[in-house]
């Protein structure tokens, strides 16, 4: 056993400082999955050093695999919390809403709301949909399946 | 600000770590992004973030500034158009909030509402404040302040002696 070591948070590394390592960043910004938040249907990046095994049900990419999904959407939601966005399919249309309620902040108080609607590509259904919240405050809704 | 859980996009200014900035970015809200709006990943505070290209420093502010004898705020409102925004002052408030039904941009339809209120300081009076509107979308709104001739009310207080016991309830 190793004694416990503890960090001042400055020195801890970066977040997935593996995947960034060695490879041109600009490869990387569309690689929304190395930036997002966990969530229910997401559980995080594995770790690169496996990244050659894969495993089935996985969705992580693999290295240098990205393939454009069939559809995708993206948002900037820097000012919402996660749980104050709510995400909707409705009869082919994609409603995005986000809302809280008066908040204070350096200048005093701040509501806001929103709405977006996005036409869905036909026959995609929701559950053919994901959805993942960055945090550098972009959300993604995109379909699982990629682009033919 | 403390319920902050994400850490925040934009390390736009240093000003922006302190507690009481006088310019407020990022206030443009839903904004729709294509996968060529997002820059190269760079490192701020132990996570890589994307920059947007359509975040410049000169839009989505919100500030203000308070002399001795003026008060001033501006604020981006450029995704309202001039009949969409009101503002008014309640007591010591000033509430300024736009609102546009859906409409369509290059991402799709969209709909805003938001409400700002900001707190007069003292000595400024809510019936002087006057509001205009710059062709590019800030809302300048401006008040005389009178500083000079405010006193403290100062009311000394007795203290009564009281024999009994201190009541719990």
């Amino acid at each position: 056993m190793e004694g416990v070591t503890i960090n001042h948070w400055a020195s801890c590394p970066a977040r997935h400082a593996s995947h960034f390592e060695g490879r041109d960043p600009d490869e990387l910004t569309e690689d929304h999955s190395l930036f997002a938040l966990p969530g229910p249907l997401f559980k995080g990046v594995k770790p690169s050093g496996t990244a050659g095994s894969s495993e089935s049900g996985e969705r992580s990419p693999q290295e240098g695999s990205y393939t454009e999904p069939a559809f995708q959407v993206l948002l900037d939601v820097t000012q919402f919390r996660p749980e104050e966005i709510m995400i909707q399919v409705f009869e082919g249309w994609l409603l995005i809403k986000g809302k809280h309620e008066n908040r204070m902040d350096e200048h005093g108080f701040i509501a806001r709301c929103f709405t977006r609607q996005f036409p869905l590509p036909e026959g995609l259904q929701a559950a053919g949909l994901r959805a993942l919240l960055c945090h550098d405050g972009i959300l993604v809704v995109e379909a699982i399946e990629q682009k033919a | 600000m403390a319920e902050r859980t994400v850490p925040h996009a934009y390390p736009m200014s240093m000003e922006y770590e302190m507690s009481n900035p006088s310019r407020l970015y990022d206030q443009n809200f839903a904004e729709a992004l294509s996968p060529q709006d997002l820059l190269t990943p760079v490192l701020y505070h132990g996570y890589y973030i994307r920059p947007r290209i359509n975040k410049q420093l000169e839009r989505g502010f919100s500030q203000v500034s308070c002399e001795d004898d003026w008060y001033r705020v501006l604020l981006d409102v450029c995704q309202f158009t001039p009949d969409e925004l009101s503002v008014r002052t309640v007591d010591n408030l000033l509430e300024v909030s736009g609102r546009h039904s859906q409409r369509v941009d290059q991402h799709g339809f969209v709909s805003r509402e938001f409400t700002r209120t900001y707190i007069l300081p003292m000595g400024v009076d809510p019936l002087l404040v006057q509001v205009s509107l710059s062709h590019d979308g800030v809302l300048c709104i401006e008040a005389p302040r009178k500083t000079a001739g405010i006193e403290p009310v100062v009311n000394e207080l007795q203290i009564k002696m009281d024999k009994r016991a201190a009541k719990s309830s």
